[in-house]
């Protein structure tokens, strides 16, 4: 029995950390019917992200109180890994064939897979992450402050073109500083940042005079300006960052598996019930889906997003005409799958004590099944789904006995019930409240 | 009409090829043969990984290689002889491996090779280094099966005459470690795990049948995918048997986190493994609790053996760039080797190609006092002497706790 009660817990674990990734499956599905073959890496760059904050601030350090810092980091990378998705790959499909997206979700599934692996062992190269981020900052600046429509469907290039070519002006600039010295005294930052503001507004200027035959909005100097001066700070302040921060740690391969922060209270000694062994991250796995389902039903039921949300969800044409910003409304989609993805990586990086940069394309290709089981597009069903299989699996490894049997099996179980929920109740346990066309 | 043509031409071509191809190798052969002069060259192929993750170990086995020929070349060992190392890379891959041993079966200079590092390498460089009689020793292979044909645990029968090896096999591994648990370790109840493949299948399996015949009792078995990283399943599967250890067959990137999860699931006993885990990085997975934890790897610490003290201040003196790693010192025992049968076989030789025969034979006669301890090689071509070490983690390092030789009972 203790036999019994023990694959019971373990199933549990399982299944939380499941339902916590296949929430965010079936979240994105419900609103858009797009099938997030990325939210794996989503998953994977939340754990990468707990790690970071961990290896920043807190190297060597075992107390508990860490691992709210580190569960925000791991939602900062997570989150803004799939609104970045979101815009980039996914919004400018939105009107095309069903195939396309998922496509691109695989490719971006790839492409972050590859993205960590390179990155995190030399973190030199994020001073071009650093860049591109710094030109898009300046961008977005500038075209706030300009006022004009630059998503004009035909000549979106030529409109963008000043604000653009201010922000590179002043980030060129700052690299050509760079090449010359990598010193960080004012002097250098004030030059550096300065001369960028002056001469991307000229590059600016410049890119804007080319483009002006094809453009339909012309752009005002001064936002011109202001997106090279912010482009400029930006890529001074990441700079400064990247100096004081990134490159006083000694990060580890990201080729092999890489040591999870072993934290006081939530890893080590397990707790004995009766027969029954109950390892403390397990208790913070289970935990952590708790809370988070409370807040789901919470945030969809009580607030006035979670409600667009269900609009959106049941006729995004008819959620637009009364006023709901639908754009908004995929996008806190997006990020609020990546919310709980991110817990879900902390919690399997605490129970497993390592991470690396393949985890999220089992664990997604799991969370999906659950997803699938639950029925995709109905959150509880998320939950009940993720639970279930995580407990099927514990259970099919315990009690299949003989050749089939046994930890190895435990991987073709789970897609097993998959093919089956596929054939005999293709809508899930639950069946698709939340959508009613799936 | 027009077929004929074709056929007509393309004999010519081949012919002229071939013609052309003969006397190329005629003049280098002559060539050769005569700037020599008096002393003819042999030259000695280094197959190892140089470049890649694995670059370190295959750089040492290179240098030591370097330095045991340039300290044959000064001592004029081989009258009238003078040797070459020849490195070829193999990237840790078969397929290079393979094209680098094609092209030094090709060279009519090459006498042996020293190589490889992997034991899967090592499967297709053999068969083509064996039908140009082209001895190969390497400093570094585990695999049984190089030595003792596919079923070597039941009817062992050495597949190529010209394979030889300077290190002990995973089949005096498994019963080394059943040993030490056994009977230093006064351990009767033992579950084991391992990843399916080759090299942990084979450790646990020749671990477990020593660990029965000593009289111990092998209470759970278990297997793990070597992708995964929850190894819960089998961890639960284990506990309600109590073992006093766990034996894992496979290497560390799984080795260390089972460690560590075994610990916090509470299976509060040590893992031991073989050389696949004896690696400073299974010790920063494993974490703190890894303390007392085993391992077991081929030969003495080199550091620690009189025998070697010599090879490793040599070796500093050459000013090589980078360090004899883990297989230098069986490397230097692998190319002396070589050299010692090159002592016999090349006296009285009017070429290479004549005397690679005669090297293979010799080569089965070679005694003498390496680094790693006496080489000599048995039957089969694996060397005779079987010690081991057992490491135990104490301090966040692999701290040595035995080197003993292994005796058959």
């Amino acid at each position: 029995m203790d036999q019994f009660f023990q694959q019971l817990v373990n199933g549990l674990t399982l299944g939380s950390l499941y339902a916590l990734i296949a929430v965010g499956y079936t979240v994105v599905y419900g609103i858009v019917q797009l099938i997030n073959f990325a939210h794996g890496e989503v998953f994977m760059i939340g754990a990468f992200g707990a790690l970071t904050t961990y290896l920043l601030f807190f190297n060597g350090q075992t107390s508990v109180w860490i691992l709210p810092v580190m569960i925000v980091g791991a939602m900062i990378a997570s989150v803004s890994t799939a609104v970045l998705m979101e815009r980039i790959a996914y919004r400018p499909l939105r009107n095309a064939p069903r195939l396309a997206p998922l496509i691109t979700a695989i490719g971006i599934s790839v492409f972050l897979q590859e993205f960590v692996r390179l990155f995190y062992e030399r973190p030199a190269w994020t001073v071009v992450v650093f860049a591109g981020l710094a030109i898009a900052a300046g961008y977005a600046v500038g075209s706030r402050q300009s006022g004009a429509n630059l998503d004009n469907p035909v000549t979106k290039w030529y409109d963008r073109a000043p604000l653009l070519g201010g922000a590179a002006g002043a980030v060129a600039l700052w690299i050509v500083v760079l090449l010359i010295s990598t010193d960080v005294s004012a002097v250098y930052v004030v030059a550096a940042v300065v001369g960028g503001a002056v001469v991307g507004t000229l590059v600016g200027m410049a890119a804007g005079q080319a483009a002006k035959p094809h453009a339909r909005v012309s752009i005002n100097v001064r936002s011109v300006a202001v997106s090279a001066a912010v482009a400029a700070v930006a890529a001074e302040l990441g700079w400064v960052l990247f100096k004081e921060l990134i490159n006083k740690v000694a990060w580890p391969s990201a080729k092999a598996r890489i040591p999870f922060p072993q934290l006081d209270g939530v890893t080590g000694k397990a707790l004995q019930v009766g027969g029954v062994t109950i390892q403390r991250s397990a208790i913070f796995t289970v935990a952590a889906l708790v809370v988070c389902a409370v807040l789901l039903w919470f945030f969809i039921n009580r607030t006035r997003l979670g409600r667009g949300m269900q609009a959106v969800s049941q006729d995004p044409d008819t959620a637009r005409l009364m006023g709901i910003n639908v754009d908004r409304i995929i996008v806190v989609a997006f990020a609020l799958g990546a919310v709980l993805a991110a817990i879900a990586g902390v919690s399997q990086g605490l129970q497993n004590n390592n991470i690396d940069f393949r985890m999220g394309f089992l664990a997604g290709l799991k969370a999906f099944t659950a997803a699938v089981l639950g029925g995709i597009g109905n959150v509880y069903g998320a939950v009940v789904g993720g639970l279930v299989l995580g407990v099927v699996e514990a259970m099919a490894t315990q009690y299949i006995p003989g050749q089939f049997g046994g930890s190895t099996w435990k991987d073709v179980w789970a897609f097993v019930i998959l093919i089956l929920v596929l054939v005999f109740r293709p809508q899930g346990l639950l069946g698709a409240r939340v959508v009613d066309r799936a | 009409m027009h077929q004929r043509s074709v056929v007509r031409v393309g004999a010519t071509l081949i012919v002229a090829s071939l013609a052309l191809t003969a006397c190329g190798s005629r003049s280098g052969n002559s060539s050769g043969g005569s700037s020599g002069g008096s002393t003819k060259t042999a030259k000695i192929g280094v197959i190892a990984p140089l470049s890649g993750d694995l670059s370190a170990l295959g750089l040492g086995i290179q240098h030591s290689v370097e330095l045991a020929v340039k300290q044959a070349n000064d001592s004029n060992a081989i009258p009238g002889w003078k040797l070459e190392v020849v490195p070829k890379d193999d990237e840790a891959k078969p397929d290079p491996g393979k094209n680098a041993a094609t092209a030094l079966s090709s060279d009519k200079d090459v006498i042996g090779v020293v190589g490889t590092l992997n034991t899967s390498v090592s499967q297709q460089v053999q068969p083509v280094l064996a039908s140009a009689k082209i001895v190969q020793v390497s400093p570094a292979n585990t695999g049984p099966g190089l030595t003792q044909g596919a079923n070597w645990q039941t009817s062992p029968k050495r597949p190529y005459p010209t394979y030889f090896r300077t290190c002990t096999t995973d089949a005096v591994q498994g019963p080394f470690a059943a040993r030490y648990l056994y009977e230093t370790a006064k351990i009767t109840k033992v579950a084991t795990i391992h990843d399916k493949k080759a090299y942990g299948q084979g450790l646990v399996g020749t671990f477990t049948e020593e660990f029965k015949k000593l009289g111990g009792t092998i209470v759970a078995a278990q297997t793990i995918n070597p992708d995964d990283s929850n190894y819960q399943a089998a961890l639960t599967a284990i506990k309600p048997s109590n073992p006093q250890a766990i034996y894992y067959g496979g290497e560390y990137p799984q080795a260390g986190p089972l460690s560590q999860q075994a610990k916090a699931a509470g299976l509060n006993v040590p893992l031991m493994g073989g050389d696949g885990i004896y690696d400073p990085k299974y010790i920063t997975l494993a974490g703190k609790t890894s303390g007392n934890d085993l391992a077991t790897s081929v030969g003495a610490p080199v550091d620690s053996l009189d025998s070697a003290k010599k090879f490793v201040s040599d070796y500093n003196a050459a000013g090589f760039k980078e360090p004899y790693a883990a297989y230098g010192g069986y490397s230097y025992d692998a190319a002396n080797a070589i050299i010692d049968a090159l002592k016999v076989s090349l006296k009285d030789a009017k070429d290479v190609e004549s005397a690679r025969q005669a090297t293979v034979d010799a080569m089965s006669k070679v005694a003498f006092d390496g680094v790693t301890g006496k080489v000599a090689f048995d039957q089969y071509g694996d060397t005779t002497s079987k010690v081991l070490t057992v490491y135990k983690v104490a301090g966040g390092k692999w701290a040595t706790v035995e080197t003993k030789a292994f005796e058959a009972k």
